[in-house]
């Protein structure tokens, strides 16, 4: 673990797909930083590249068509860029879990619940059958499933989409993991059962010492979990500060456009407005910044340079941003 | 679950009989008795023949008689030495018989049935094997160096392997596997044709028309196993299985197999029936005795009872491995089987 306490530090990340259409920039130089014990909330629009980036660092990316084409992925003082598959292995599960947006189609459908739990800890722990199994209903207990001894042997497709996604949690926590990836883990699911799932996170986070990397579209998510925030567009982090700063005072255009379109942080009173205009496609990224095709601030200046994604000089401490307007954002 | 398989085959029994109805009523649109003794026959004779097979009784009678041949597995009665020695006679004593074919003197439907399934079985069920086994394993392999060279030679010879003609295989596969080799260096291995029971002949006779057949079905299987294997490394679930770290080949055989069984078996079971039928083809150009050859055989020779009874068993066969597809999905697909 390195010293100053983070877990996890992405710097330039770029990964692309090649197609006939051409190079998909998807993840196109992402910067951001996971501290021990936190939760660092990613969000953005869809299409923005989070999901790519989380996939990025486990190392799962599908390729063809994917290729990580640069930066780096510092995890407890490794670049997990430059491990052999097998090294990842070790890893994927273990050291860095997963959970996915779908919890309908994540598990294996003709195998039973308990069966994939059991060949997670075998993996890695070296359990004998008995013992994984006892391991199993333990963590089937942990992520609050009534009578895990029987429902151990369930099959996915008895339980409710909400079991489920317990069932990939108690699976993702299963090995004591560092660092939990969340890629939307309530979307799919009802909003009674969002908040449960959220808490059962959070309440297992505070048991371990596990850092979160959650993503989400959803802002309101992100103000109840997050430490810090990385706010993705087109491929790049725009704006990076912890929650505090970022929801007392974004300072991008495009987090501002966010916060506007949702009735949970629009002022009272105010009509909800959306952000003007569409993502623009990962093939076809604007020249200089690529959010001035929708920015109010947009000059001429932000056609011919890319903004640099730097320390906001009149904000929290690691408040980081990438406009060329940081002044003029603060009257939008 | 046995109550599923029970209740399937319950659901089967008018199926059945409804096809049995639809065969016999189909069959004597042209007089068989006619069609059997040709024009110049006298009208005794036709009567006589007529109520041999007992095509004079109303034909309910004859239906549930039919029937009854089926259920009480008459049909596949041979001749009982005893009867035949003693008397020529009546319908009663033929019965008691088996039922007699009419263009092969003496024998029986059932001596025609079991003398017939043997030899198809015999190259049939070996080329199934085959073919699974090695459809399955290329098109893992396929699958796994999706895109890449292997998978593109494997498929390029797929596709070549389609497009030749089931005759060019035979024709060739005679020419070279069996009567050059026989020739040029004196080796017996396989036959040109014809065929002999006993294990102890199987390689001789059997072997060229597997190994053909297989080849044949290979190119179609692989690409459809492939396509079903590709399918299914793109689902959610692949994905959950490699970040909890599983390795490539685990996550193949077994996460991936395990789900791509399910249509597997569904194309595997639906070729049941012409196991048993055989192929017809390559029964006639072996010159291999089959079911196939004997059912085209009875057309050709307007031997009625031979014809009916024969589409009546290939049915019921059909019938039955629609039942066992339903009952493999259930055990492999815990959703089929649970709910
Ligand atoms: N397997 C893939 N093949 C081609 N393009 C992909 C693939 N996965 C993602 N992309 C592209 O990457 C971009 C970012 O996708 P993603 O990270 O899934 O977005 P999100 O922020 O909604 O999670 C999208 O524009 C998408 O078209
Ligand atoms: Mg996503």
């Amino acid at each position: 673990m390195s010293a100053d306490g983070k877990l996890l530090e992405l710097q330039g990340l770029r990964t692309y797909f090649y197609s006939e259409e051409g190079e998909a920039r998807a993840v196109d130089g992402v910067d951001y930083t996971l501290m021990k014990g936190e939760t660092l909330g990613v969000v953005g629009e869809s299409g923005c590249g989070k999901s790519v980036t989380a996939l990025s660092v486990i190392g799962l990316i599908p390729s063809p068509p994917g290729k990580v084409v640069g930066g780096k992925v510092w995890f407890k003082g490794r670049n997990l860029l430059e491990l052999s598959e097998k090294e990842m292995q070790e890893i994927r599960g273990n050291e860095i879990s997963m959970i996915f947006q779908e919890p309908m189609t994540a598990l294996n459908p003709v195998y039973t619940i308990g069966n994939q739990i059991i060949e997670t800890v075998r993996l890695h722990q070296g359990l004998g059958k008995e013992e994984a199994r006892q391991r199993a209903i333990e963590m089937l207990d942990l992520v609050h499933i009534p009578n895990p001894e029987a429902r151990i042997d369930e099959y996915p497709h008895q339980l409710s989409g909400g079991m489920r996604q317990r069932v990939m949690i108690a699976m993702a926590m299963s090995c004591d993991p560092d660092l939990l990836i969340a890629d939307e883990p309530t979307t799919a699911l009802d909003v009674t059962v969002q908040a449960q799932i959220l808490e059962l996170i959070g309440d297992l986070q505070s048991r371990t010492d596990m850092s979160v990397l959650l993503i989400t579209h959803d802002l309101g998510v992100i103000a109840e979990t997050a430490n810090h925030v990385a706010v993705m567009y087109a491929g790049k982090v725009v704006e990076y500060a912890t929650a505090v700063d970022l929801f007392a005072k974004p300072r991008h255009p495009y987090t501002i456009g966010l916060f506007r379109s949702l009735p949970d942080f629009a002022a009272p009173g105010e009509r909800l407005q959306a952000i003007p205009g569409i993502v623009p496609s990962a093939f076809r990224f604007p020249s200089g910044c690529r959010f001035r095709t929708r920015c109010p601030l947009a000059s001429e200046q932000c056609a011919r340079e890319e903004p640099p994604l730097v320390p906001v000089e009149d904000s929290g401490e690691g408040h980081t941003l990438a406009c060329h307007f940081p002044e003029e954002a603060l009257g939008l | 679950m046995w109550t599923y398989i029970l209740r399937r085959l319950l659901y089967s029994i008018p199926v059945y009989l409804g096809i049995v109805l639809l065969l016999m009523a189909c069959l004597r649109v042209n007089d068989p008795v006619a069609g059997f003794l040709g024009k110049g026959a006298s009208e005794e004779a036709y009567q006589a023949k007529k109520e041999s097979m007992g095509l004079d009784r109303p034909f309910v009678v004859q239906y549930f008689d039919f029937l009854r041949q089926l259920v009480t597995f008459e049909f596949i009665k041979v001749p009982d030495e005893e009867v035949t020695a003693s008397e020529d006679g009546g319908a009663a004593v033929l019965r008691s018989r088996g039922i007699e074919s009419w263009s092969q003197e003496g024998r029986t439907v059932g001596q025609i049935l079991r003398e017939s399934i043997i030899p198809s079985i015999s190259i049939t069920v070996p080329a199934l094997c085959f073919t699974l086994l090695i459809s399955i394993v290329i098109a893992l392999l396929s699958a796994y160096y999706r895109g890449r060279l292997p998978d593109k030679l494997m498929m390029v010879s797929a596709v070549l392997g389609m497009s030749i003609s089931f005759l060019v295989y035979i024709i060739f596969g005679q020419y070279w596997a069996a009567y050059l080799l026989n020739q040029k260096l004196e080796l017996e291995f396989f036959a040109v044709q014809g065929y002999e029971p006993g294990a102890a002949n199987w390689a001789h006779y059997c072997l060229l028309p597997v190994l053909i057949s297989t080849i044949v079905a290979m190119g179609y299987d692989t690409r459809f196993y492939r396509a079903v294997m590709v399918e299914e490394s793109g689902r959610d679930y692949i994905i959950t299985a490699r970040a909890k770290g599983s390795t490539k080949r685990k996550i193949m055989f077994v996460h991936m197999l395990k789900n791509a069984m399910i249509p597997i078996i569904t194309r595997v079971m639906s070729t049941l029936p012409f196991l048993v039928m055989g192929s017809i083809l390559l029964e006639m150009y072996f010159n291999i005795p089959g079911m196939g050859r004997a059912l085209l055989d009875s057309i050709f020779s307007n031997d009625f009872p031979v014809t009916q009874m024969l589409v009546a068993v290939f049915a019921g066969i059909f019938l039955v491995s629609v039942i066992l597809t339903d009952v493999f999905y259930a055990l492999v697909d815990p959703r089929v089987r649970l709910s």
